[in-house]
């Protein structure tokens, strides 16, 4: 039943008829009702009773983004679209935005593993749980913050406030509960370091931080300069939610639903499940029913240990992750696509592409992004005003399809060039080093 | 307690089961709901040992009983009270009760106690105890059935369409003395068209369509499916833009 965690600590033997019957549900259910997997398996032959148990997944092709993306709007959905209550839109690299729709179960069962991971980190209804989340972490925000209403604590959603202000009311209103990124949170303590707070004058017990992996080093500095525990949580919004994992009390592995995903490691360059190393985390939505996916990859680096935790749980673990194996960029949480960056470069200049350099930069803990131009004649003016002009517009092109707000700068070919000739177009740079390129 | 992996039912060419599995754990009762024709009775039929699967695993409590007969299967502890009932016309109540018990005939006194239970939670069979079983109205006679099929001392009974051809106040009847047997410690799988019958009393269903299970979950959970809501009363997925 939805409600129980007890279903985290099911025998090995269980777990394996548990999965047969949510693997064959599921693929049944896509089977059936979905035409894009319908067409995948029947062109490639599969019929769905070849699937007798969990190994047999590696028959099944993936879902990546981009057939999410391509197969818009309405291919991937189960369900017919008056059992939908809501309908989530993703960015892509492709022509269409990703579509993810959600029925009411849906959206029960994510705000279920929600709580339930709030309940091991001890979150209470007497908390007073805060949320400092960028606003292009917004659906993250909206899901976490009706987990935590539901648990009956008070909730403080992201607001456009400061960081100076956040941490007035962190103080004022004895927040107890911090849900932000690593990096922000950071950020955050640096504020609050320079008021002279610390965690006399704070009340956080417990900091929950997500869309970044929680460095060992990190995790100390915000413990100590806080005054908190703190677990980090793994999600992906295609599937799942925000806490696809989350971490016990007594591993830093995270925790999956097993109950709801069927996860997977594969090399991503021969696609071949890996069971004991590190590789492309891929997921198939067993409990889902607007929008199941099968084998999606999800571009996150990790490792899964199988083993029982000493909490107890048999619930398999994964790392934190490691990086990407694709193209995607997290930056502050956000997930960037620099095939979209590219696109959006080729139509601001009229179809052609400029040589251009895509820069992370750390600043005060947080990064900035930075998009460096290399100017050659096709795109320089030499009417600084009108450069100029080329600039704050791209800028604001940059913001509204990519969701971040960036800076560009154009530079000199050669500044880029040792980049780009190592096939590097993502690169991150601290402040010197930045300085040092650019005079 | 009872686990079935990929079972594959035919009949001749025509292929029922396509590949079911699903589990029963001691003390739960698992609905297993389905239109007519999805397979429900054949799946019953298997794990009572009436019908050979073409392939496929059924272990109870870890022993795999796929191969035995079906008197070896009611021995090991697993009753079926079929669709339709089935139970000896122009044999009393009592004689039926009796019949029910046949493979343990000699444990008179254990008989005797259970005979007692049957008639606490059937007061109705115990009044008609002496009566022709054939004379019994149809609720009455599906009260039979069950109890006869309690007196084998199952651990796990299955119900075939207990439901079937009854007034809805019998049906409720029937239904709280499925609780009451569920209470004394028994294991129920019980298949059902009346989706949303079965669904009231489970703990766990799965739904079967035309030979595969699509969809499990907690009762209610399911209960509230739009899926299962429009598979009960009957409406299709033609129209998937429809809002």
């Amino acid at each position: 039943m939805v409600t129980e965690s007890r279903i985290e600590f099911l025998s090995p033997d269980a777990w394996g008829q548990w999965h047969t019957e949510l693997l064959q549900s599921v693929v049944n259910r896509v089977y059936t009702r979905v035409p894009f997997y319908k067409n995948l398996l029947d062109k490639e032959g599969i019929d769905p009773s070849q699937i007798t148990n969990v190994e047999m997944l590696k028959l099944l092709p993936f879902t990546t983004r981009e057939d999410l993306a391509n197969h818009y709007p309405y291919d991937f959905f189960a369900v017919p679209l008056r059992d939908i209550v809501r309908i989530h839109t993703f960015k892509s690299s492709q022509l269409s935005p990703i579509v993810i729709g959600y029925t009411k179960r849906d959206l029960e069962i994510r705000r279920f593993l929600a709580i339930r991971a709030f309940n091991v980190f001890g979150v209470r209804p007497e908390d007073i749980v805060q949320i400092c989340l960028d606003p292009g972490m917004s659906m993250w925000s909206l899901e976490l913050k009706e987990a935590a209403e539901s648990l009956g604590a008070l909730v403080i959603p992201p607001d456009p406030l400061r960081a100076k202000d956040r941490i007035k009311v962190m103080r004022d209103f004895k927040t107890t509960v911090l849900i932000t990124t690593p990096s922000y949170g950071l950020y955050l303590l640096s504020i609050a370091r320079e008021k002279g707070l610390g965690p006399r004058e704070l009340s956080l017990r417990v900091g929950i931080f997500i869309g970044e992996t929680l460095k060992d080093k990190d995790r100390k500095e915000l413990e100590k300069g806080f005054g908190l525990r703190a677990f980090s949580i793994y999600g992906i919004m295609e599937a799942m939610g925000p806490v696809m994992a989350y971490e016990c009390r007594d591993s830093k592995r995270l925790h999956l639903a097993l109950d709801h995903v069927i996860p997977e490691v594969i090399d991503p360059k021969t696609l071949e499940p890996i069971f004991n190393g590190v590789g492309e985390l891929v997921i198939t939505t067993a409990t889902t029913k607007a929008n199941p996916l099968i084998r999606f990859r999800t571009g996150d680096l990790t490792k899964i240990t199988y083993n029982v935790c000493e909490c107890g749980r048999t619930t398999w673990r994964i790392d934190p992750i490691k990086g990407r194996s694709d193209q995607l960029v997290n930056v502050r949480g956000i997930k960037i696509d620099v095939g979209l960056i590219r696109r959006l470069l080729t139509e601001y200049c009229e179809g052609y592409e400029p040589k251009f350099l895509f820069v992370i930069r750390k600043k005060e803990f947080l990064e900035q992004i930075e998009l460096w131009i290399a100017m050659d004649p096709q795109i320089f003016s030499a009417s600084l005003p009108e450069l100029h002009l080329w600039i704050r517009n791209l800028e604001t092109k940059f913001k509204d399809y990519i969701g971040i707000s960036c800076i560009v700068r154009p530079v000199e070919k050669r500044t880029i060039a040792p980049f780009l000739d190592r096939n590097k177009d993502i690169v991150y740079l601290d402040n010197n080093e930045i300085n040092s390129l650019l005079l | 307690m009872l686990s079935i992996q990929n079972l594959h039912v035919s009949y001749g060419p025509i292929k029922v089961l396509k590949g079911v599995s699903l589990h029963i754990d001691q003390g739960e009762i698992v609905a297993l709901i389905g239109a007519n024709g999805a397979g429900k009775t054949t799946l019953m039929s298997t794990i009572s040992g009436l019908l050979r699967p073409q392939s496929g695993e059924i272990k109870f409590e870890g022993q795999d009983i796929i191969k035995f007969p079906p008197d070896k299967i009611v021995k090991l502890g697993i009753s079926l009270v079929p669709e339709g009932r089935q139970i000896f016309a122009p044999l009393t109540v009592l004689e039926n009760l009796e019949l029910g018990a046949y493979l343990r005939s000699k444990d008179k006194k254990g008989i005797k106690e259970d005979l007692d239970k049957i008639f606490s939670i059937f007061p109705k069979l115990k009044e008609r105890k002496n009566q022709q079983a054939g004379t019994l109205s149809g609720g009455e006679q599906q009260m039979l059935a069950i109890a006869r099929a309690f007196m084998a001392r199952p651990r796990l009974l299955l119900l075939d369409e207990p439901s079937l051809g009854l007034a809805p106040m019998v049906l409720e009847l029937i239904m709280d003395s499925i609780l009451e047997l569920n209470k004394e410690g028994l294991t129920i799988l019980i298949v059902e068209q009346n989706a949303i019958k079965a669904l009231e009393i489970s703990t766990r269903g799965y739904v079967l369509e035309t030979g595969r299970i699509i969809l499990q979950g907690s009762s209610n959970e399911l209960k509230e499916d739009p899926d299962v809501i429009r598979a009960y009363l009957g409406k299709d997925y033609e129209e998937i833009t429809e809002r």
